[in-house]
């Protein structure tokens, strides 16, 4: 699986990256612009990603912005779609609710816990099950 | 329940939220206590020179840093200074700076004793 993490903050960042690496090869864009260059950049060499970790507060490009260039991007050239899941510490139902309208799949409020972000991840079909401990490290 | 009754860093529910990993742990913490001082710095540049809105993505961003290692405290200053930036005299939007400086200064030494 080709994941890639959008995220501004570090620490974020590395907790993502711990919890996801297990699962495939994981690429970070450290703002929307980059994320939507690499999301591009992606489907150009005809390895676009399965899994895109969106968070929402970002500078310049936020995560609604970049979720909807996502999927207008994937309707204009017949793309099949990314799973997108938010992973913000944003919960008002603005925030969901818009995610959800612009077509997000799922949405992990931070402090991100690992079981349930692997939960959202099984629900929709893109792991079945944990990996074991051990295949973590 | 007020600031001051959080705990300060709660590192059983943020291990907790790892899976109980001690490596991931371990990790994050290192991301944090490396990145926060210059996140801080960033801060108090942005409040001096009162550019509101950046620094309120900053102290959104630290907020959900902190909670990633469970510093609870520090996560509930960082939210409450979020929340007053748009509205606040710079005096309170100062204090609470001094406060959140003050907390991740605490963690510091919690998570490295």
């Amino acid at each position: 699986m080709k994941i890639l993490i959008v995220e501004d903050d570090e620490t974020n960042r590395k907790l993502l990256e711990r919890f996801l690496s297990p699962f495939g090869e994981i690429r970070h864009a450290h703002c929307g612009q980059s994320a939507l260059e690499r999301f591009k950049e992606a489907h150009q060499a005809d390895s676009p990603f399965d899994l895109i970790c969106l968070d929402i507060m970002m500078p310049e490009l936020d995560g609604h912005t970049v979720l909807k260039a996502i999927r207008s991007y994937e309707t204009e050239f017949g793309k099949e779609g990314a799973k997108v899941i938010m992973t913000t510490s944003l919960d008002d139902s603005s925030n969901v609710l818009g995610a959800f309208k612009s077509g997000c799949e799922a949405y992990v409020v931070k402090p991100i816990d690992r079981q349930t972000l692997i939960h959202e991840m099984q629900k929709l079909g893109l792991v079945a099950g944990e990996p074991a401990l051990a295949e973590r490290r | 329940m007020t600031t001051d009754q959080l705990p300060a860093l709660n590192r059983s529910a943020a291990l907790e939220r790892m899976g109980g990993d001690e490596e991931i742990y371990q990790e994050v913490w290192e991301v944090f206590s490396d990145d926060v001082p210059t996140q801080l710095e960033e801060l108090k540049r942005l409040l001096q020179a009162n550019e509101r809105q950046t620094a309120e993505r900053i102290a959104h961003s630290l907020k959900s840093a902190a909670g990633n290692v469970g510093a609870e405290q520090m996560s509930r200053t960082a939210a409450e200074l979020e929340k007053r930036m748009s509205s606040a005299p710079n005096e309170d939007l100062n204090g609470l700076f001094d406060s959140l400086k003050q907390k991740f200064e605490e963690v510091l030494r919690l998570g490295t004793c």
